[in-house]
């Protein structure tokens, strides 16, 4: 099997010699445009965009080479071994694109001073990310089709949804890797079915309703598939505290409008959080919240805020943002309406602290490497703030970063990137990733608490005035 | 009956449309089948049903005593199909097609390869893509015939060919067929005709009969009766006797199941005042066009 497999190998790759030649000189480029920390150059960006294409075409025409549907095709009445057909085109998405990529993320890394043995693991998770998202789609629609415009047409809607999807997959924030896990395990089962469905029976119709089938499913994961179900899940596969936390919904701590005001028309309303109950040098992150209000009038309104939109976080709380129905707002607005719901959130603590060296890069522990970098930005020359970059491999690490003078606790916080995914690697094709922050100090002291418990926390409020936790729109 | 193919009660619809409806034949090791019928008869749709490139709704087709839907490696080892409509990996050289086909065959003969290259006269730098519709016939049945299948099944080889590419590529055929079974579907009768020992034919998804060419042709004549008076023709007539023909005072048919003996007798007792009876012999072309018009006429 294996003799044969290899014997298509050297065909294809004779036949596509020029194509294959083609991503290897993309990838050996993708090495030279990304490496300098993360700080990437435009070209890079591009490389990113274009290097799975290429991908995905390579893997089209490889597979094209013995189309699977139609009755024309000269190989279906010679002695090809099934397996060995695929066991062929796999090696080639091997050779080809796994390979080169591992080989350029690795060059990336170590040129930009980053441990390779440490990285392995993530290295080699990162190319069953690839496969599953990338590569195993490719392969599996170009089983079901027979030439390039076929292909197109048909993997083109799946691509367009995916990336649709990702909008409501950031909306889980911290932890959009369930979804997404969820949604790549489905993917896989359902390459796998399609891909044993077109190489053993030819059934094309079959792999086509088993693929809609699939995708339909997988967008659902995403779309219906509240935050607030996500944070369950990795609550439970989390530690728990000693003691209980309590949380009050406050309305007496003032609401802080970040930025300018709302919007005209704009209803929002401030939901601040006081937590009581935390460990002792603990940190406190809060990741959503699902409330229901309930009018004197029996009417009620319930929504959830967005895993990933910001709270403003205190040393003893948080406050929250939602918007609300304008119509439930104005009836309610100075009517005690009962407010109860579940805050889900994360608690911090065993600080780790690294004082940067000046200028240089500083490997952090469970980070990477962060670097405090010399004030050349005309905007900050007359501030007494520095610029601090903080660069991981393959995945943003699951701690909570700070950047702050020696000798104070507040500064910079990393949050946009915050992942709770217990994996090596999050799907990426530059394998560094940076957070730029600024920090009123002359020396940058970087401090990593890593996550002790994820809870949700239910909260019940009555007699409370929307009024009062409305905030100011422009006029 | 050594039966190197055989199908029983084998039934496939496309739609509405039933192509093969409820076929059973054998085809004899070591024979040439001829197999043929008009446009749309089912003879395609036969052969991949054979060559397990479609899957039958009902009935079984058996190919080198498998399964055609179990047809593995080791069988299709032994078996060549060349067909009209078949999409050939055009990027290829006619020399680097017979090098990649080579290890998917255990039997595969170098020697009978080069043959086979210069009995064809085949360009083997030459990319198939730019090879002509006879040429590329030439290079697939080369492909096919390097290996010296069991079986060689071919769906219309000779469709649009000029008269000297046919005759080569029958050159080929005849060469093979000491050691191979022939399974051939084909509107040329004439060349058929010249080295098919066995004939099916093929219609509106049946197979209207089955059999060695040399009963086929014995059994099928043109009678020709002439009579003393301008003729009626006499009722009942015999299903037998297939496109009856009056002209003058001659009366002309096709008897199906020519037997002198029997023929002109039943002529005899259905005609008064024969002066003369003639039964001669018809190329399998005339045999093809009787049967096609009378089952036309039928349906």
């Amino acid at each position: 099997m294996l003799q044969q497999a290899f014997h298509i190998f050297k065909k294809d790759s004779r036949h596509l010699r020029y194509e294959i030649g083609a991503a290897l000189g993309m990838a050996i480029l993708f090495i030279a445009a990304d490496t300098g920390n993360g700080i990437r150059s435009g070209f890079s960006d591009l490389l990113q965009v274009l290097l799975p294409v290429t991908w995905c075409y390579l893997i089209a025409r490889a597979v094209h080479e013995e189309p699977i549907p139609g009755d024309r095709q000269f190989w279906i009445t010679r002695p090809y071994n099934r397996a060995s057909l695929v066991l062929a085109k796999a090696i080639l998405i091997l050779v080809c694109v796994n390979l080169p990529l591992l080989i350029a993320q690795a060059a990336i890394l170590a040129i930009d001073g980053f441990p390779l043995l440490s990285n392995l693991g993530a290295l080699l998770w990162e190319q069953i990310l690839v496969t599953t998202v990338v590569t195993l789609p490719a392969l599996a629609f170009a089983a079901m089709t027979t030439n390039m415009i076929q292909f197109v047409a048909v993997a083109g809607l799946p691509a367009a949804l995916g990336f649709a999807a990702l909008t409501p997959l950031r909306g889980l924030g911290a932890v959009q890797w369930i979804a997404f896990s969820a949604v790549a395990a489905v993917t896989l089962a359902v390459e796998i079915s399609t891909l044993w469905l077109q190489y053993r029976l030819r059934t094309t119709l079959r792999s086509f309703g088993l693929a809609a089938a699939g995708i339909l499913f997988g967008l659902g994961l995403v779309m219906l598939g509240p935050g607030s179900a996500a944070f369950a899940i990795q609550s439970r596969l989390s530690g728990s505290l000693r003691s209980p936390l309590q949380v009050e919904l406050q309305p007496g701590i003032s609401p802080v409008s970040r930025g300018s005001l709302l919007p005209k028309g704009a209803t929002v309303i401030s939901l601040p959080f006081r937590v009581a109950g935390l460990p002792e040098r603990a940190t406190l992150r809060c990741e959503g919240v699902e409330l229901t209000i309930h009018a004197p009038s029996g009417e009620t309104w319930s929504g959830q805020t967005s895993f990933d939109a910001p709270f403003q976080q205190n040393a003893d709380g948080c406050v929250g943002r939602r918007s609300i129905h304008p119509i439930f707002l104005e009836k309610n607005r100075d009517q005690p309406v009962r407010i109860h719901g579940t805050l889900s959130l994360t608690v911090f603590g065993n600080p780790r602290s690294t004082n940067l060296l000046p200028e240089t890069p500083t490997p952090v522990p469970g980070v990477g490497q962060c670097l405090a970098q010399p004030r050349e930005l005309e905007m900050l020359k007359d501030r007494d703030l520095r610029p601090f970059l903080c660069a991981a491999a393959l995945r943003w690490p699951r701690l909570l970063i700070t950047g702050h003078a020696v000798d104070r606790d507040a500064g910079e916080t990393f949050s946009t990137d915050l992942s709770y995914s217990p994996f090596p690697a999050e799907l990426m094709i530059s394998p560094i990733q940076t957070n730029l922050g600024l920090v009123a100090a002359e020396a940058v002291t970087i401090t990593t608490q890593e996550p002790l418990a994820h809870v949700r926390v239910a909260f019940d409020a009555k007699d409370i005035r929307l009024g009062n936790l409305e905030l100011p729109t422009a006029r | 009956m050594n039966s190197i193919l055989s199908t029983q009660n084998l039934v496939k619809r496309f739609g509405k449309t039933t192509a093969v409806n409820g076929l059973s034949f054998e085809v004899e090791q070591g024979s040439v089948y001829g197999l043929v019928g008009p446009n749309g008869a089912g003879k395609t749709t036969l052969i991949k049903l054979l060559m397990n490139i479609h899957t039958p709704d009902f009935g079984i087709a058996n190919v080198l005593g498998t399964e055609a839907h179990h047809l593995s490696q080791r069988e299709l080892a032994q078996i060549g199909y060349v067909s009209e409509n078949q999409d050939l990996p055009d990027w290829m050289t006619v020399e680097y097609l017979l090098e990649y086909l080579k290890p998917f065959y255990p039997s595969w003969d170098d020697a009978r390869s080069r043959e086979l290259m210069d009995l064809f006269h085949l360009p083997a730098g030459r990319k198939l893509k730019h090879l002509s519709r006879g040429m590329r016939m030439k290079a697939a049945l080369a492909s096919s015939l390097a290996y010296k299948p069991r079986l060689l099944v071919l769906d219309e080889p000779f469709s649009g060919l000029d008269p000297l590419v046919r005759e080569e590529l029958i050159e080929g055929l005849i060469e093979s067929a000491q050691e191979t079974t022939i399974l051939v579907s084909s509107h040329d009768l004439a060349e058929i005709e010249s080295f098919a020992t066995h004939i099916g034919f093929m219609d509106d998804g049946r197979l209207q009969f089955s059999e060695d060419m040399v009963a086929l042709t014995q059994r099928f004549r043109e009678v020709e009766v002439t009579l003393d008076a301008p003729p009626t023709l006499p009722g009942p007539w015999p299903g037998h006797w297939l496109r009856p023909e009056t002209s003058a005072a001659v009366v002309r048919f096709v008897e199906t199941r020519f037997d002198q003996e029997r023929t002109f007798g039943e002529v005899r007792t259905l005609f008064r005042g024969i002066t003369g009876i003639s039964a001669n012999p018809m190329p399998l072309r005339a045999i093809f066009v009787t049967l096609a018009r009378s089952s036309r006429k039928v349906a």
